[in-house]
């Protein structure tokens, strides 16, 4: 560990990471990869954010997004965490689980997630260039910045990003929004 | 406009700001996430100090993510 000139807080997201885990074994979820504001987090630096987007794949492919959500929400009723329409408290981090079998893109951002080491955890990130089409996608204010904050930092590599931008029809939606990026990502 | 005293004390947090962020990239992923949480922490008080001086109140979405930790603590 770093000396941290600005005081670490003491870290439990890897009881989270845990229970991600037991629900692996429990056969609830399948694969599951980190989204969101915290997968930006990983790849680059700290943003604010307040919850934990879990893209995962169901461990029962037959049953649907809204059946797999109630095996979910029994499972953490199940576990004492408490929970709402939205998030889930695990440990005192909100989580946030978003089926993605419904997605080609989600589908494939989590089959090509990266393995990255949390803790003790070897745990599937959404990639750079993935993250950047799911954001142009959903193209609130705060996605947009997201993507700025991946551009400002060079770490979107641009062919993988434009063969995913096309395969998942996104380029009209890049191109709306590419204004707002270097010239390095105008397509 | 503004005097160089200003001007100075602009760089000067702009340079900390830099720094910091430099700092926070360098960082594992394990202690980006212990730093998300200290900046949650944070950034929580402020909002909380806003409230309390007669500013907006602290939005719904960061009520509950303190209704969370306290329910975890």
């Amino acid at each position: 560990m770093k000396e941290n000139p600005f005081n670490p807080s003491p870290v439990n997201f890897g009881n989270v990471l845990g229970v991600l885990e037991d629900m692996q074994d429990a056969g609830i979820i399948e694969k599951f990869s980190i989204g969101g504001a915290v997968a930006a987090i990983l790849h680059y630096e700290p943003i604010s954010t307040i919850d934990l987007d879990i893209f995962f794949f169901l461990a029962d492919k037959s049953e649907n997004s809204i059946l797999s959500l109630t095996k979910i929400y029994d499972y953490a009723a199940s576990r004492g965490f408490s929970f709402d329409h939205e998030f889930i408290n695990i440990h005192g981090w909100l989580v946030q689980f978003i089926e993605a079998s419904q997605s080609p893109l989600w589908t494939e951002a989590i089959e090509k997630a990266e393995l990255m080491t949390i803790e003790n955890f070897q745990v599937l990130v959404i990639g750079r260039e993935h993250l950047a089409a799911m954001w142009i996608f959903a193209g609130r204010k705060k996605d947009i910045q997201k993507i700025e904050m991946f551009d400002e930092a060079r770490i979107m590599n641009v062919g993988i990003l434009y063969d995913i931008l096309l395969r998942h029809n996104l380029l009209t939606n890049w191109r709306q929004q590419q204004h707002n990026f270097s010239d390095e990502y105008q397509f | 406009m503004n005097t160089n005293f200003e001007k100075e004390a602009i760089e000067d947090l702009k340079r900390r700001k830099e720094n910091f962020r430099k700092f926070t990239r360098s960082l594992s992923a394990t202690e980006k996430i212990q730093q998300l949480e200290l900046l949650q922490m944070h950034y929580y008080e402020l909002l909380k100090a806003r409230e309390k001086n007669g500013g907006r109140p602290i939005p719904e979405k960061w009520r509950k993510w303190q209704k969370a930790r306290f329910e975890n603590s």
